[in-house]
């Protein structure tokens, strides 16, 4: 059984005076228990929207939800849903929104207190999250002296302390400087080795690149989904959904357009290695 | 970027230094020693870390900061010059923030892109004029100016904010990080509306942003800042042919430049400068066909 599963969900911003915004029109996919999975789409695409759903603060038109294999409906209970809660986590764009203490460990103690731990758990559950996130030697400062991605660091170690089974990140590296955002996209990836399932909500293709699979969204519908190197060597599919994809894949891509057959890669190093033995291979 | 006296040159800073809370405890350099020229008619792109002094730049070139030490020149006069009246000086170099759209808050696009020209006490004909004008160069449509902004989409608010901007027809144009959240078509749409205020009113346009692949694609000259310091100035071309300058300033190379690296670092010798993808492919397949030539031959 998948861990997420989205059934024709359907969504519409109401706009007042009976006028209807369509967001979101029958989307369905599932997400397997430990993928690292991205999803991605252009703007007006419904990622936003989706990730609300996903997060359980917007409710679907119609359609199906199913998280952590409760399907979520009317008849769920407060306690079903908090626990869903506990076990998916969410780490949203802007840090500053979503930090309450004056002291880092203090901020991260916040949501194991809340489920009323031991000291000791809690003290080894901060200690843990503190390491996963690099953010050792920050123990006692104070969040709003730390730069963008410190303190989104703060914010996921914070999810990460309720030892949840998934953690969707919603657009979270989007204010953050190149070097933030590298910090971000490594801790992602670790998160993923443990296990975790990451989904990763995002219109930066370079991100989306490191996850094991990408759903496209594109007007409100289910594009499609597949590796990486699936959907950034599809070009009819990067034109129609309007993604950007990393300027390396852009380049192999146009190499191959123009006839001269150097293969498929996403990183620099891959597509360097591509035309390098596609140079050779000519003489 | 020129002589500080040329004519060509919109706006100078001039051995700009720039602390803040300056004498107290709490000062901190933001800026050390700035000379830089921004030209009319071409885009300026100031790239550096987070803490490198690009958005005191912006601050101190339309007034909103004063430097310590320097002068700013706008058509070779010192913008301080008068303080009473530096209120005019905003409305000549004319300041895009990050996220314009989150300042939105009249009641229809209309009013909103006619705030900054009515505060100038222009006539409701001359008004008027630029929203229309102003709106056309953003692509906002005319049946958008009289909907409410909060019904627009992400990517129109912002170039409706811009327009807002454009409307009071300043000399120089600043935008910060113009492009940041918007997927690539809204990326173009955004940065081909300035390129086209910029021809139509021979304006200096000077764009603040991370994205180094933003600035190969749109500036004519970058400078480059660290730690308060002018580290690299000069055309693009001239720029991106010392990529190794540009990651120990802690920027991100384009992507396209890392790769010609790397195929350098294999032997395979792309350009001296390389910075977008369009011309790195046609350099490449240059040294495709030559070396098929040189098989058949």
């Amino acid at each position: 059984m998948s861990y997420i599963k989205a059934e024709n969900l359907c969504f519409s911003y109401d706009l007042g005076e009976g006028k209807k915004k369509k967001a979101l029109e029958n989307v369905s996919f599932e997400i397997e228990k430990g993928q690292y999975v991205a999803i991605v789409g252009r703007n007006g695409s419904g990622k936003s929207t989706l990730a609300k759903i996903l997060n359980l603060v917007l409710e679907p038109d119609s359609g199906k939800l199913t998280l952590a294999g409760t399907e979520i409906n009317d008849s769920i209970t407060d306690a079903q849903l908090l626990d869903i809660r506990r076990r998916v986590g969410v780490v949203f764009q802007n840090p500053d929104n979503q930090i309450i203490a004056t002291v880092v460990e203090e901020d991260i103690a916040f949501g194991p207190e809340n489920l009323g731990l031991p000291p000791e758990e809690i003290k080894k559950r901060v200690k843990t999250a503190i390491e996963a996130v690099g953010l050792n030697g920050f123990e006692r400062s104070e969040p709003s002296r730390l730069s963008g991605g410190q303190k989104q660091r703060v914010a996921i170690a914070g999810v990460f302390a309720m030892m949840p089974e998934c953690i969707i990140f919603d657009e979270s590296t989007a204010m953050l400087d190149p070097i933030g955002r590298r910090d971000i996209m490594a801790i992602m990836k670790s998160l993923s080795q443990k296990g975790i399932t990451v989904i990763n909500i995002t219109h930066l293709m370079a991100e989306a690149a490191m996850a094991d699979r990408i759903l496209v969204l594109n007007k409100g519908h289910f594009e499609c989904s597949g590796t990486p190197a699936e959907i950034f060597s599809d070009t009819d599919l990067i034109k129609r959904a309007g993604l950007a994809i990393p300027q390396s894949a852009e380049l192999v891509n146009e190499l191959r357009r123009r006839g001269y057959d150097v293969g498929f890669g996403i990183t620099p190093e891959e597509c360097a290695g591509k035309i390098e033995e596609y140079y050779r291979s000519l003489l | 970027m020129n002589d500080t006296y040329d004519t060509q040159n919109k706006i100078v800073l001039e051995n700009v230094t720039f602390a803040y809370n300056p004498g107290t405890p709490l000062e901190k350099r933001a800026l050390e020693n700035i000379s830089l020229c921004f030209e009319r008619g071409k885009v300026t792109g100031i790239a550096g870390h987070t803490g490198s002094g690009k958005s005191t730049i912006v601050r101190l070139l339309n007034g909103l900061e004063k430097p310590n030490g320097g002068r700013v020149l706008l058509d070779g006069e010192d913008i301080w010059a008068n303080p009473k009246k530096i209120g005019k000086i905003r409305f000549r170099v004319g300041l895009v923030m990050q996220y314009p759209e989150y300042q939105l808050f009249e009641e229809t696009v209309r009013a909103d892109i006619s705030y900054g020209p009515r505060r100038m006490g222009l006539d409701d004909e001359e008004i008027n004029r630029r929203v229309i004008d102003s709106a056309a160069i953003c692509g906002v449509s005319e049946s958008d100016l009289d909907r409410s902004p909060f019904e627009l989409s992400g990517g129109q608010k912002r170039r409706a904010a811009i327009a807002g901007i454009m409307a009071m027809r300043p000399e120089v144009l600043v935008l910060d990080e113009p492009a940041a959240g918007l997927d690539p078509e809204g990326r173009s749409v955004i940065f081909g509306a300035v390129l086209r205020y910029m021809r139509e009113y021979d304006a200096s346009v000077i764009i603040v942003s991370h994205s180094m692949e933003n600035m190969a694609e749109y500036c004519d000259n970058i400078a480059v800042l660290r730690q308060g310091k002018l580290e690299l100035s000069g055309k693009k071309e001239d720029i991106f042919s010392q990529p190794e300058l540009l990651i120990k300033a802690g920027l991100d190379v384009p992507e396209i430049t890392s790769l010609a690296m790397k195929l350098e670092e294999r032997g395979i010798r792309v350009s001296n400068s390389v910075f977008t993808v369009g011309y790195t492919a046609d350099k490449l397949s240059a040294l495709f066909e030559e070396r098929r030539r040189a098989k058949n031959a």
